[in-house]
């Protein structure tokens, strides 16, 4: 149970507090309304590069990290396709600090081409040290348009290309702040030992002056359903094989989002789950195999990825996963097993709430799509799902036609 | 009016003392430390055993002895330990590293009983089944052919067999290693070094004490056995090498340099090239990542550690760079590494560094897993959680001039050595 207050100031920008009077270390947590799927389709990769220029010092603030440090604290950040998430820790004494630094970033950037410069460069590097020089790096870059031919999601936060970074402007750099970096586009978490009132007070102090911009209002094409399997063959310079199969799935608010997850643990869940059991250890074939869902806002995808081992072609790793899953259709789950994996979600849910970070970062993205206190309810919503639903929703899931296959050839083999 | 220019006053961190855990004896002699200072209804049970993976010439076994502990027993078949850990929701987690293995469960408190009698039964009738064996076998042989194919692995593999040449540090591993490998090899080894005189039992979370305690002593605490752990001989130099890797194809280039110091853990020079490495790439804003990265934009991140084995401590720097920024990356690198013994660090850098290290260490202790975490790190080295205040205290008192005089002893240029592997030799 994590129990939290908010409230709104007169610039739409929402405030989450939750009091943790055990720990020292306050988190102070900002997540933005603005992702990767905001960007335009020729300007790719931009909300990333976008979150490195934040550290480049605003129009009172040359510098954002040195001060904090001074405070004992520390800070980092993360884009996704869906949202920019910036945080920081220090000690709860010097919060007031956290405050000061990112509402003048909130208030206004400072747009420096010296900044802008150093930092293509710099996510340019990240590009490649990500991507493009490690073995399987590009596999988003070539799943992502094989599942989403209109949804932005078709390209990865890193950005389409490199091309994309490196004709960035700083005027593409401006424009993107005053539409996106606005009071009502975001939310503000903070997990700490203080009175409510105090943040209270500090958030009138710091954020109450920042102008209320212009609202922006997402407006996406959705994906069109799918209606008919698709491949991709590549071949590649890596060790071994690889097997990906991505379906569509439901998006983070939908009902059967919470099946789709559980469905994905019982498959691959530690040595316990099917995929480990029958695949790897009894019938040997694959070195890795795991499933997991992407849990994006809009619908999202549930991915299987594996590694045949020698001698096991990629045709015949996906007939035997494709038997796996249609097992889901043909036999309805045990009790047993379904108990376990809510009993695995149950403690993994609370181990999660162990740090004042985890807690301010999932207490904003929850107030993004549900509310803070809807945190209170996940497990819930793991503890109602019924074998019948697993088989309903896995039917649905797992169709032929609703599949995305990519076959990633080691070159070496050839 | 708000005054945007200039920060509200910071408080002076204090580190709050923190108290030493309640250490009681099990009825053989090895010692529990208890953290009961949870506010969740969790805990965690570690066991720590003093011998790393130097203590066989093939660290494949003492990786697959770690890696598989909890495979099978006598009583249970292969699968059916986690099988049940899982339905409890509990989580077993195993690790090894140069000195030290840990075997480590998770769970909710309320679970803990019934968990605590898997492990012990794991622990007790441990089985390695061949078929799970070679299997782990054939498949970290692939993964292991999959990293080689990264620049970053190379080059740290390449680094420290030759930083540690002709010591078990160096753990050079050849493809051979991973055939013919037995369940008894593997059941030997358990026996050896998973005993009960090298180990020590930390306890943390939210529980009833007295009755884990019992817990851990009607099955711990009976356990026998002696400890035939070898000692590693120290090592406090090395011979100095320049190597390139080529790695036709690649974007770009892994870079490492660094070199061993002979300081002894906790000495007072321990502490200020501490302080010395973090100026130098401890941190974001450190001189490397402000220099490489935030000036000239030639990676995206750079970092400098030091390290403290049991038989050595190191110095490293590492990174990726661009191809053909290879050798100004190079350049620079030791062009900050020479400005340590020119010039004085400034009293400001000086002063958010220290503050930096000071919140770093308040981050360390924050909540009773992490406590745990640091008092398990610190009593493998003979200290208690106290050592944390002196460390702090200590940082404070080094001023720029001992600084200056360290980095004059021990980070002169050309006791470095490096390993770069990339495209092709640019220089």
């Amino acid at each position: 149970m994590i129990q939290s207050k908010k409230f709104k100031l007169s610039n739409g920008l929402r405030v989450v507090y939750h009091r943790d009077e055990s720990s020292p270390v306050a988190a102070f947590n900002m997540l933005y309304d603005v992702g990767a799927r905001d960007e335009n389709p020729k300007k790719t990769g931009f909300a990333h590069l976008f979150e490195h220029l934040m550290f480049g010092g605003s129009s009172n603030i040359v510098d954002f990290d040195g001060p904090l440090q001074m405070a004992g604290g520390q800070s980092n950040a993360f884009t996704s396709n869906d949202i920019t998430n910036y945080y920081m820790t220090l000690p709860s004494l010097n919060l007031e600090t956290a405050f000061w630094l990112e509402s003048d970033r909130l208030n206004l950037l400072d747009f420096n081409q010296n900044s802008l410069d150093v930092q293509r460069k710099v996510v340019i590097e990240e590009f490649k040290q990500r991507y493009l020089n490690q073995p399987y790096g590009d596999v988003w870059l070539l799943l992502r348009p094989l599942c989403y031919k209109i949804h932005p999601y078709k390209w990865a936060t890193i950005g389409e290309k490199i091309q994309h970074i490196e004709d960035a402007k700083i005027d593409d750099v401006k424009a993107f702040f005053f539409k996106h970096y606005t009071p009502r586009n975001s939310i503000l978490s903070i997990a700490a030992d203080l009175e409510f009132e105090k943040i209270q007070e500090f958030s009138n102090k710091w954020f109450s002056s920042i102008e209320d911009r212009n609202e922006y209002t997402r407006c996406l094409s959705p994906e069109p359903v799918q209606l008919e399997k698709r491949e991709l063959r590549v071949e590649r310079n890596v060790p071994n094989d690889a097997l990906y199969i991505a379906f569509h799935m439901d998006n983070r608010m939908g009902e059967d989002y919470h099946v789709a997850d559980l469905i994905s643990d019982i498959l691959s869940r530690g040595k316990s789950g099917r995929f480990y059991k029958k695949l790897i250890r009894d019938n040997p074939k694959f070195i890795e195999l795991s499933a997991f869902i992407m849990g994006s806002l809009d619908n999202g995808l549930f991915v299987i990825a594996g590694k045949p081992v020698k001698g096991t072609s990629l045709e015949a790793a996906y007939d035997l996963i494709r038997a796996e899953l249609d097992l889901f259709a043909s036999e309805l789950i045990g009790e047993r097993e379904l108990q376990k994996n809510k009993n695995k979600i149950k403690s993994s849910l609370t181990f999660q709430e162990m740090s004042n970070l985890n807690k301010a970062m999932s207490l904003a993205y929850y107030e993004l799509f549900d509310s803070s206190s809807g945190i209170n309810n996940e497990f819930l919503k793991y503890e109602n799902v019924s074998s019948s639903a697993i088989k309903r929703v896995a039917e649905k899931l797992f169709s032929e036609n609703n599949s995305n296959i990519l076959y990633y050839k080691s070159a070496k083999d050839a | 009016m708000l005054k945007r220019k200039v920060s509200p006053p910071t408080k002076a961190l204090e580190l709050k003392k923190i108290k030493e855990p309640e250490i009681i004896p099990l009825d053989n002699g090895i010692e529990v430390a208890f953290f009961n200072l949870g506010s969740q209804d969790l805990i965690h049970v570690e066991l720590i055993f003093d011998n790393g993976l130097t203590q066989s010439s093939n660290i494949i076994i003492p990786t697959a002895v770690s890696e598989l502990f909890g495979t099978a027993s006598s009583s249970f078949g292969s699968g059916e330990i986690a099988e049940k850990l899982d339905f409890y929701g509990a989580f077993l987690e195993t690790s090894i590293n140069k000195d030290i293995a840990s075997i480590s469960i998770y769970s909710l408190t309320e679970h803990i009983d019934d968990v605590l009698n898997i492990l012990f039964d794991a622990l007790f009738n441990l089985v390695y089944p061949q078929n799970d064996i070679d299997i782990f076998l054939s498949n970290s042989l692939q993964k292991l052919k999959s990293e080689l194919e990264k620049v970053e692995y190379v080059c740290l593999k390449t680094f420290n067999q030759y930083l540690f040449k002709d010591h078990l540090y160096g753990d050079v591993i050849s493809f051979s290693d991973f055939e013919n490998i037995s369940s008894k090899q593997l059941q030997l080894y358990f026996k050896s070094f998973y005993n009960p005189e090298d180990v020590s039992v930390v306890v943390s979370g939210k529980f009833d004490n007295s009755s884990l305690y019992n817990s851990l002593n009607n099955h711990l605490g009976l356990w026998k056995g002696g400890s035939v752990k070898k000692n590693i001989p120290s090592i406090d130099k090395s011979e100095i090498f320049k190597l390139f890797v080529t790695k036709t194809n690649a974007l770009q280039s892994a870079i490492r340099i660094g070199k061993i110091v002979p300081v002894k853990y906790g000495s007072v020079d321990y502490f200020k090239l501490k302080l010395l490495n973090t100026i130098l790439g401890g941190y974001f804003g450190s001189r490397l990542m402000s220099n490489l990265r935030e000036e000239k934009g030639l990676t995206y991140g750079i970092n400098s550690s030091f390290i403290n084995y049991d038989a050595a401590s190191f110095v490293v720097i590492s990174t990726t760079v661009k191809g053909e920024s290879t050798s100004i990356a190079v350049k620079e690198i030791y062009s900050e590494i020479d400005r340590l013994s020119n010039q004085l660090v400034d009293n400001e850098e000086l002063i958010l560094v220290k503050n930096y290290i000071s919140g770093s260490l308040m981050r360390t202790v924050d909540g009773p897993f992490l406590i745990a975490e640091q008092y398990k790190l610190l009593s493998h080295k003979g200290e208690k959680l106290a050592y944390l205040e002196k460390f702090n205290a200590v940082i404070q008192e080094i001023t720029s001039d001992d600084l200056l005089q360290c980095a004059v002893k021990y980070f002169s240029v050309d006791s470095f050595s490096e390993v770069v592997v990339g495209p092709k030799s640019n220089n």
